[in-house]
């Protein structure tokens, strides 16, 4: 922690000046006015007549017309004169809202409540005030004013409305139950109505729960009102269009950007962790820049890609993807969990995330500045052993076959280390790589810096935001970095009242810096994304404590090449990723039928990425083979030249779609309805080229290699896809919905005859509690829906329907005319008949609230049923036919599951606390998976979970010979060598009396858990607010890590079978750590974590103002923020991160790779931990 | 109305044609256009090649790696466990190729001729000959092709075979759907004459044809046959010779041997077997006497020629005998597989001979043994004139051969492995000298180089204390202290082209040679001794001898058989031979392995000298000592090792294939 502090001063400064920098420009632009004068400056004033009465009985409908509309209307209609401050209000916000005779205030409350939006009539003029965030406190201070009295003919009530800390409630709505009267309180939550006696008063105001009291007479009323309403208003973007939570037929769940940012992590999408039920987010490497984290939507139903179809801004699969957005851009985050996904058609199985982003608001400049310093060290790094415990495990398995051939693992050897002689030389006695690389005491900095714009007039809106971020590595001294820029324009310009135009504009650049990677000896290729930290982990584990990295003498050995590398005396791989991504959109609202709106859309994406691999010699001193001390030390040079390997993308993606939209509504009937078609292109080309022998790795610049030791290489992919898809809203009374959606799909992927796909679904909701009969029940909201769709996965390597040559390379020719040449092979057979995975998905759900929308709950029965899934059939193909399986239509699987969310608010004195829990289950079955015919069922993966490890069942540890010659059972085929005392005895469990292939066992889970549960914890207190996670996951298995690759952990070394009587789960020692198959690498990846944990401070301006005389300042938030600090794992036999799952080695394995029967486990595993971070921000408002 | 022109409009522009969507793959040949253009076929058979990258090991590693699972040479490395696993004999058909893994690689990367593997590239061959067969190609370049494609096919099958025994025979392209019942395994003779028609096919193709180097021709279709003949007539085959209780009470030894009624007539008794393959071998012989190297002379040629000829015929260039070869091209990274298979100077080279890449030298991972190299002969110069004429079999306890064990020897033993005072083309770097400088670098730039081998105690010399150099017999991986008293010397690169890099310095340019023409000399010879025909076997196997320098043969009868076997030991040693031929003869691996302790003592009153230059008896007393190598408890070679397993994933897919006995 003292290192946190030390490093903080520099930044403090740094920050102060731009802050310095942010109020200069305020104060120059004139912008920090006071509030008076943006009254008498900005306000608009619309249309007069006065002295009509807020309770006149009106009917009004409006079907998506924005706010900007919905006043005009308003004013026009009935006449009333709004004053408002534009920076105030959302002008384009849809409004969905409709009321037959109903009181004006009445409407007014309802339109205007959801969106925090205050009325107030003064005098003649209807006041809109924005609610601040405390929603206690109107900002209206200086204006005078009355409340209407009205019906003066009936007894006057009186009476007050306060909060629950009794601060008086202005513009609280106060309505007689049963009759079009009402009004609103004034400054000091004072009312007055004309009501008869035993009438009842219902007082409702955003935010808290509406309360009816009932009139006694000569009473004044005391009215208390509770935080806490519903979040039924809030708008949800669906499939290419938006509803509210309560008009929602599928199951959608909304994730805000507040919500995002809490997870302070550079990768966006660790902040969905645990936000929504049936997410599951892995961890990727925690490499600065290569942080991918796969995400899956409610488990996995494919052996192919089985991750989200993420969706920004209407154009799916953008390439540079979600991680890398910066949060602060984000409006919201809607994930797509059932068949209303249909709508996103061939991509959409596995479920969609849409990502809006922000746009501008009518009103003066809201300026959004925030800066957070974050520390990052690793979470959970696995305990390994310390030297004497390596070599008395080593020197113990190799004494079983016959001693060691390395002096290290002998008697002498052993002694040395139990004696602490060990010399340094023969015997290392230094610091490990592990040692070197991980300190405990080192936190890596993180910071980022955020500032947006956002404003804008009638006719035009913008929003601006720029953002940089700065990453380092946890590994000590480690010259890996991670920069990004982005800078994000939406504008929208309204050019006639029919046709409006706006622009979405990113540019994000992101620099990255790392070591060459790999073994300094050899060369990878330089295309290959680096995978530095991957195979240094492997030297980490596999060397262990024994590979020091300093001789006594100082000097360095070959293993300092490691840490040497990743100090970057080994060359470095600069890596430069740009992408530019731009949407173009047309609104045309047709003048002549209401309703009928044409939306254009031209997205242009490019994404360049430019690599520089620069590889240099590192030297070392090795010990001559039988040398005893540092006489015998040999300078060694690992990599003989200073090479440079240059690479190169550049990606094209291009989206023109149209939508054509139209709602009406007649009477109770309202019906909304889409059509879109749009066509996507991409285009990704690359090459590489490199050279040897640079005269200077200061140069690294391919002409200052040497003429003649060139190579290069290129290559090139294409997609095509044409769609057209529509949906159809229909609701009864605002309380009967049912939805139809389709897609039809055409994808390059397939021949002709199946390039379409069409893909149909359903939804249906009904509004239970709107029903007469529900008048008196609990409820005050409840809902049932339910879904049912056919949805499309297409994740499956290009011209699989052809039988295509590729090209390969043979060498010809004789003496000093050597060459190499081009050949052709069969690539594969074509499959003709190739089409889409298609997965039919219902979903049940009943959501609702209870206890004046106190306590929520939603609940969600989910099912898939997958078919036609894409796979190699592998397994039953006889391997003389000698092809290699184009993919086909034939895999199977059923996935299905339970997602319950529960949220309780209440409010305790000041403490408000909102609580919500997610806990969601996940079950699938391999239904088919073409194994071989007739295949034995105990080896058959058919019934049982999708990637479901198998393993052989330890019954027990041989003690002695004489057990093992007495023992039925040939263990041979275990392949670990002859069986010997200590060796683990098996379940053979077909009873043949040999241990083989047909005696696995598989465990009940796979790496995607079968239980996600997160508990959400938001409390604020005066000026404080605290927002807390826990997150955890049950039921998943790993395997990690054995044969080469093998970790020896702390746990495998204490707990291991040593002589006769010993009882032990892993038996004898091995060489590479363990028994393959045996399970003991198999580890359930239960845990719980403490995601985050944040606590702020708000300074009010009023503060601002009184100590530092600083008023342009609307707020100033103060945070400390801390991300997964804390572990608890379950199962002791777990070493590596519970939430990695896939080998970060070589090109990785996809977590279904295991799924083919004839595919092996062997070398899936993890090498991989994750970061914990503290981090301090502060978040001003202009 | 105009807005309705607006809408038609925008539906205009997406109402094209979606023809945008077929795109044709980027980096692939649809197979239409394959067959019918000439340049593209070739490099369609050309494709088919690839295999013998994958079937055969990559580059020199599996002849290295089959020396060590013979007993040619032994792994000097660490313990890996696909070794213990073989050794102690608990190879199945779930794990054929033993655990973990080497050197990093996947378990597919190692010990080849997997099942599936083969067939993969037989139906390569096919897709060739039938695309050919139905193409508008016209000779010569349709029939050379033809001929490549049918040889390949031979080759690959030939694989199987020999590891195998009686395999599936697969002449077309199989579908998916394929009606497997009929490709269950087909006989041993079946599978025999199968590959021999298929040779036969392919030699009146290739006849008269010209092929580059890298390719087969009709040369080496013949020599391909000799061998599969020759093995065929082999011991293990015949019941009444194989006394292998495993095998003979086999239920299915029709698969693994000549047994059963519908044996064809050429091949329906041992010695009709022998004669056929005794007229192949000649055939061979004669068609291919191009290919012959020095083996004309009439007595032997002096040590030192004989010693050039082999050094020449074994180093780096082109591989004077062979037909067939894969060529390696060391400026490009023909390594079909991932990186780091062209190491194998690195792997093998001896210690402190190339230098780039860090280890101070090469890794020695294999080494010969005593076993192996005892057997070249002790053989003296008595009378200076360069003959040798006293040739006795080597032995460790008759001192005249110990005293200097390395110097009268068999001349090929000096050409083929690294030994004492042994010569060494090319520059040396001596990495290291001992002494109060921590280091010396220099380098020996004399193209007489010398094999410097155990360990020689060293003076104080100026500034530098006493101390000891270490041979090149080292090995490095983990500090172990192995000095077998041998280095690899055959197949490695002597000069490596310090311009190429730090990679060049790890690979060696020599061809790996597939078929060369002392094979069948020997495969001649070898059949001549089983028809009897002693005369005939020695005026052939004398022609080697003599360009050895080594005098004529005596033995006759067993004897002759045993110097025979020696003989071929020596000549085809870590060309992958030994392999096959311990099985096919019945006789498995020898099991024990020793190594040689050589010391150098400094005389008394030795001047200071500042760094060993090479042997000097006027410097050292050298002595000897012969010691176990033997990391394992236990080393078996079962009955069931002569035959592979089919693995359990391909018997799932085809239950109706027999496995072989003992799995």
């Amino acid at each position: 922690m003292k290192t946190i502090f030390m490093r903080l001063p520099r930044e403090v400064m740094k920050l102060t000046l731009l802050s310095m920098a942010f109020w200069l420009l305020s104060s120059t632009s004139g912008y920090a006015s006071t509030e008076e004068r943006a009254m008498l400056n900005d306000s608009n004033e619309r249309l007069v007549p006065k002295n009509d009465s807020l309770d006149r009985i009106v009917s009004v409908a409006f079907h998506g017309e924005t706010l900007d509309e919905v006043i005009d209307s308003l004013s026009k209609n009935f006449k009333i004169k709004f004053t408002y401050i534009n920076k105030d209000l959302d002008f384009n916000h849809q409004i969905y809202f409709k009321a037959e005779d109903k009181s004006l205030r009445f409407i007014l409350t309802n339109i205007f409540d959801p969106l925090g939006i205050a009325y107030l009539q003064i005098e003649d003029q209807i006041a809109l005030r924005k609610v601040t965030k405390g929603k206690k406190e109107v900002e209206v201070k200086t204006i005078e004013k009355k409340v209407e009295k009205v019906n003066s003919a009936q007894s006057q009530i009186k009476g007050k409305v306060v909060d629950e800390n009794g601060e008086p409630l202005m513009g609280a709505t106060v309505i007689i139950v049963g009759s079009n009267t009402g009004t609103t309180t004034d400054f000091d939550g004072g009312f007055s109505i004309s009501a008869n006696n035993s009438d009842q008063l219902s007082i409702s105001y955003l935010g808290y729960q509406t309360q009816t009291v009932t009139i006694t007479e000569g009473d004044d009323i005391l009215v208390r009102l509770i935080a806490g309403a519903s979040n039924l208003d809030e708008i949800i973007v669906t499939g290419y269009s938006t509803s509210s939570k309560r008009d929602l037929t599928g199951a959608i769940a909304k994730v805000d950007s507040e919500v995002l940012s809490l997870s302070t992590t550079p990768n966006l999408t660790k902040g969905l962790q645990g936000a929504v039920s049936g997410l599951v987010v892995r961890q990727g490497s925690p490499q600065p820049g290569y942080d991918d984290n796969p995400i899956y939507i409610r488990g996995t139903g494919s052996f192919n890609n089985s991750e989200a179809l993420v969706v920004i801004d209407g154009v799916p699969d953008r390439q540079g993807g979600l991680s890398r957005l910066n949060p602060e851009e984000i409006e919201s985050i809607s994930v797509i969990k059932d068949a209303t996904a249909a709508v996103y058609g061939s991509r959409s199985a596995n479920g969609v995330i849409v990502v809006t982003t922000k746009k501008g608001n009518q009103g003066e400049v809201d300026i959004n500045y925030s800066s957070v310093f974050s520390f990052d060290q690793p979470a959970f790094m696995p305990q390994g052993l310390n030297q004497l415990e390596w070599v008395t495990y080593n020197k113990e398995a190799y004494d079983y076959i016959g001693g060691s051939p390395d002096p290290l693992y002998t008697d002498a050897g052993l002694l040395a280390y139990q004696n602490g002689t060990a010399d340094g030389y023969i015997y290392p006695n230094g610091k490990s790589i592990f040692e070197m690389a991980f300190d405990e005491n080192y936190w890596a900095p993180r910071s980022k810096h955020n500032i947006s714009f956002s404003g804008g007039n009638e006719k035009t809106k913008y929003f601006l935001s720029a953002s940089i971020q700065d990453q380092g590595s946890v590994i000590k001294d480690d010259i890996s970095k991670f920069k990004q820029a982005n800078i994000r324009m939406n504008l929208e310009q309204k050019l006639t009242n029919f046709l409006t135009l706006s622009s979405n504009i990113l540019v994000r650049k992101e620099d990255n810096l790392l070591w060459p990677g790999g073994d300094p000896r050899f060369w990878a290729t330089p295309q290959n994304t680096p995978n530095a930290l991957g195979r240094f982990l492997i030297q980490v584990y596999q060397k262990g404590p024994m590979a020091q990295v300093y001789w006594p003498n100082g000097s360095k050995t070959s293993n300092a090449a490691y840490i040497d590398q990743v100090r970057g005396e080994g060359g470095r791989t600069t890596t430069s990723n740009l992408y530019v991504q731009s949407n173009f959109d047309a609104i045309l609202k047709i003048p002549s039928i209401k309703g009928l709106q044409f939306k254009a859309t031209v997205a242009l994406d490019n994404a360049y990425t430019y690599r520089k691999k620069l590889t240099k010699p590192i030297e070392v001193f090795n010990l001559a083979s039988g040398g005893t001390d540092a006489s015998s030390l040999v300078p060694a040079t690992l990599g003989s030249d200073i090479n440079l390997a240059q690479y190169s993308t550049v990606g094209v993606n291009k989206l023109f779609q149209g939508l054509l939209s139209y709602d009406t509504k007649v009477k109770d009937h309202e019906i909304k309805t889409l059509f879109g078609a749009s066509r996507e292109e991409t285009n990704l080309q690359d090459f590489w080229t490199f050279r040897s022998n640079l005269i200077s790795a200061n140069t690294d610049v391919l002409s200052q290699g040497e003429f003649g030791t060139e190579q290069n290489n290129g290559g090139e992919f294409a997609t095509a896809r044409m769609n057209y898809f529509g949906n159809i809203n229909y609701s009864y009374k605002n309380r009967y919905f049912l939805q139809l959606l389709t897609r039809y799909d055409g994808s390059y992927l397939f021949p002709k005859n199946t390039r379409y796909g069409f893909f149909p679904g359903a939804s249906v909701g009904w509004v239970m509690s709107d029903e007469k009969f529900m008048k008196n029940s609990p409820f005050d909201f409840l809902k049932l829906r339910a879904s049912y769709g056919e949805l499309g996965n297409d994740g499956v390597p290009a011209n699989q329907f052809s039988s295509t040559f590729s090209s390969g390379v043979y060498v010809l020719g004789e003496g000093a005319n050597v060459y190499t040449t081009q050949t052709l092979n069969e690539a594969r057979i074509g499959n003709p008949n190739i089409t889409w995975e298609v997965a039919k998905n219902t979903d049940i759900g009943i959501e609702g609230t209870l206890f004046n929308n106190r306590l929520s709950f939603e609940i969600d029965y989910y099912k898939s049923d997958r078919n036609n899934i894409l796979t190699r059939p592998y397994g039953s193909i006889a391997d003389i036919t000698g092809i290699v399986p184009p993919f086909e239509n034939i895999g199977i699987t059923t996935n299905k599951g339970w997602e319950y969310t529960l949220g309780y608010k209440t409010s305790v004195g000041e403490l408000d606390i909102n609580t919500t829990a997610f806990i969601s289950t996940n079950d699938n079955t391999l239904v088919f998976a073409d194994e071989p015919e007739g295949l034995d069922p105990a080896i058959s993966k058919e019934g049982r979970r999708i990637g479901a490890w198998k393993y052989w069942d330890v019954i027990g540890v041989f003690q002695n010979q004489a057990q093992i010659d007495a023992h039925p059972v040939d263990h041979t085929g275990v392949g670990v060598g002859i069986t010997r005392p200590g060796d683990l005895i098996i379940n053979d469990v077909n009873g043949d009396g040999v241990i083989n292939t047909y005696d696995y066992k598989f465990t009940d889970g796979s790496v995607i858990p079968k239980m996600t549960t997160s508990f959400n914890l938001q409390m604020n207190y005066k000026n404080f607010d605290f927002t807390a996670r826990l997150y955890g996951t049950f039921g998943g298995y790993i395997d990690q890590l054995h044969g080469t690759q093998a970790f020896l952990s702390k746990h495998v070394y204490d707990n291991r079978w040593t002589k006769e009587g010993d009882q032990s789960e892993f038996g004898r020692a091995l060489h590479f750590g363990g028994n393959p198959y045996t399970g003991l690498m198999i580890a359930k990846t239960d845990y719980l974590k403490l995601q985050y944990l944040e606590l702020g401070y708000n300074v009010d301006s009023d503060a601002l103002q009184r100590t530092f005389g600083i008023n342009s300042i609307d707020n100033l938030r103060l945070f400390v923020n801390g991300n997964d600090l804390f572990y608890k794992i379950f199962d002791d036999k777990l070493w590596s991160h519970p939430e990695s799952f896939t080998s970060d080695y070589d090109n990785g394995y996809g977590v279904l790779e295991q799924l083919p029967p004839s595919e092996t486990l062997y070398q899936l595993g993890t090498l991989s931990f994750a970061n914990q971070s503290i981090s301090f921000g502060l978040n001003l408002k202009f | 109305m105009k807005n309705y022109i607006y809408i038609l409009l925008v539906f205009f522009l997406f109402s094209c044609k979606d023809d945008f969507i077929e795109i044709d793959p980027k980096t692939e040949l649809t197979s239409e256009v394959v067959f019918d253009d000439p340049a593209l076929a070739e490099k369609a058979v050309l494709g088919v090649y690839r295999g013998l990258w994958e079937v055969d090991g990559f580059e020199n590693f599996n002849t290295f790696h089959n020396a060590v699972l013979a007993d040619e040479a032994v792994f000097n490395g660490l313990v890996f466990s696909w070794l213990t696993v073989w050794w102690e004999g608990t190879i199945s058909a779930d794990s054929p190729y033993g655990l973990g893994n080497f050197g990093g690689y996947g378990t597919d990367r190692k010990n080849v001729q997997r099942w599936d593997h083969l067939y993969k590239w037989i139906r390569q061959a096919n897709l060739m000959i039938e695309g050919l067969t139905d193409s508008t190609l016209e000779d010569p370049l349709k029939n050379k092709l033809l001929g490549e494609a049918h040889f390949l096919r031979a080759m690959y099958h030939y694989y199987a075979w020999i590891h195998y025994g009686g395999v599936s025979l697969v002449d077309k392209t199989l579908t998916a759907d394929e009606d497997l019942s009929d490709y269950n395994r087909s006989s041993f003779a079946q599978t025999v004459e199968f590959i021999v028609s298929d040779l036969d096919t392919a030699f009146n193709y290739l006849d008269g044809k010209y092929l580059e180097r890298g390719r087969t021709n009709a040369s080496a279709a013949l020599a391909l046959k000799s061998r599969v003949l020759t093995y065929a007539a082999s011991d293990l085959y015949e019941p009444s010779k194989n006394d292998k209780p495993l095998h003979s009470s086999y239920e299915h030894k029709e698969l693994i041997m000549y047994s059963g009624d519908n044996l064809p007539d050429v091949a329906n008794s041992q010695q009709k077997r022998w004669q056929r393959a005794k007229a192949a071998s000649l055939e061979a012989m004669n068609y291919n006497s191009g290919y012959q190297y020095y083996l004309s002379y009439s007595a032997p040629v002096d040590k030192e020629t004989a010693y050039n000829i082999y050094n020449d015929l074994y180093s780096a260039g082109s591989m004077q005998e062979a037909t067939f070869e894969r060529v390696i091209d060391k400026s490009y990274d023909t390594d079909p597989l991932g990186w780091g298979s062209l190491a194998s100077n690195w792997w093998y080279g001896p210690g402190g001979y190339h230098y780039g890449d860090g280890a101070g030298g090469g890794l020695s991972a294999t080494a010969p043994h005593n076993e192996f190299a005892d057997d070249f002969q002790y053989a003296e110069d008595t009378n200076g004139d360069g003959i040798i004429d006293v040739v006795e079999d080597f032995s460790w306890t008759n001192t005249t051969h110990t005293t200097r064990p390395f110097k009268n020897r068999d001349p090929r033993m000096e050409a083929t492995i690294g030994i004492e005072d042994g010569r060494w083309l090319g520059p040396r770097y001596y990495d290291w000298q001992v002494g109060s400088n921590p280091y010396f670098r220099a380098v020996d730039n004399s193209s007489t180089g010398r094999m410097q081998l155990g360990k020689y105690e060293m003076p104080a010399s100026g500034s530098f204390d006493a101390g000891t150099v270490r041979g090149l017999d080292n090995m490095i991986v983990g500090n172990i202290d192995v000095q077998a008293g041998y280095s690899h010397k055959k197949h490695l690169s002597h000069t490596p082209d310090p311009n190429l890099g730090s990679f060049a310095t790890w690979w060696t340019s020599t061809p790996q040679v597939i078929l060369r023409h002392t094979e069948t000399i020997l495969n001649y010879a070898e059949a001549c001794i089983a028809l009897g025909e002693e005369g005939e076997a020695k005026n052939h196997l004398n022609k080697i001898r003599f360009r050895a320098g080594m005098p004529a043969i005596t033995e006759t009868g067993t004897a002759l058989l045993d110097r025979y076997i020696t003989e071929r030991k020596l000549e085809l040693s870590y060309e992958g031979h030994r392999f096959y031929d311990v099985r096919r003869w019945g006789i498995g691996p020898d099991l024990t392995m020793h190594g040689v302790k050589i010391s150098g003592a400094l005389k008394t009153g030795v001047e200071p000298f500042d760094f060993y230059t090479g042997y000097d008896e006027s410097k050292y007393d050298y002595s000897y000592e012969t010691f176990p190598i033997n990391y394992y408890n236990t080393m078996v070679f079962p009955d069931k090792y002569y035959f592979r397993p089919i693995e359990t994933t391909v018997l799932q897919k085809h239950p109706d294939l027999i496995q072989n006995p003992g799995y």
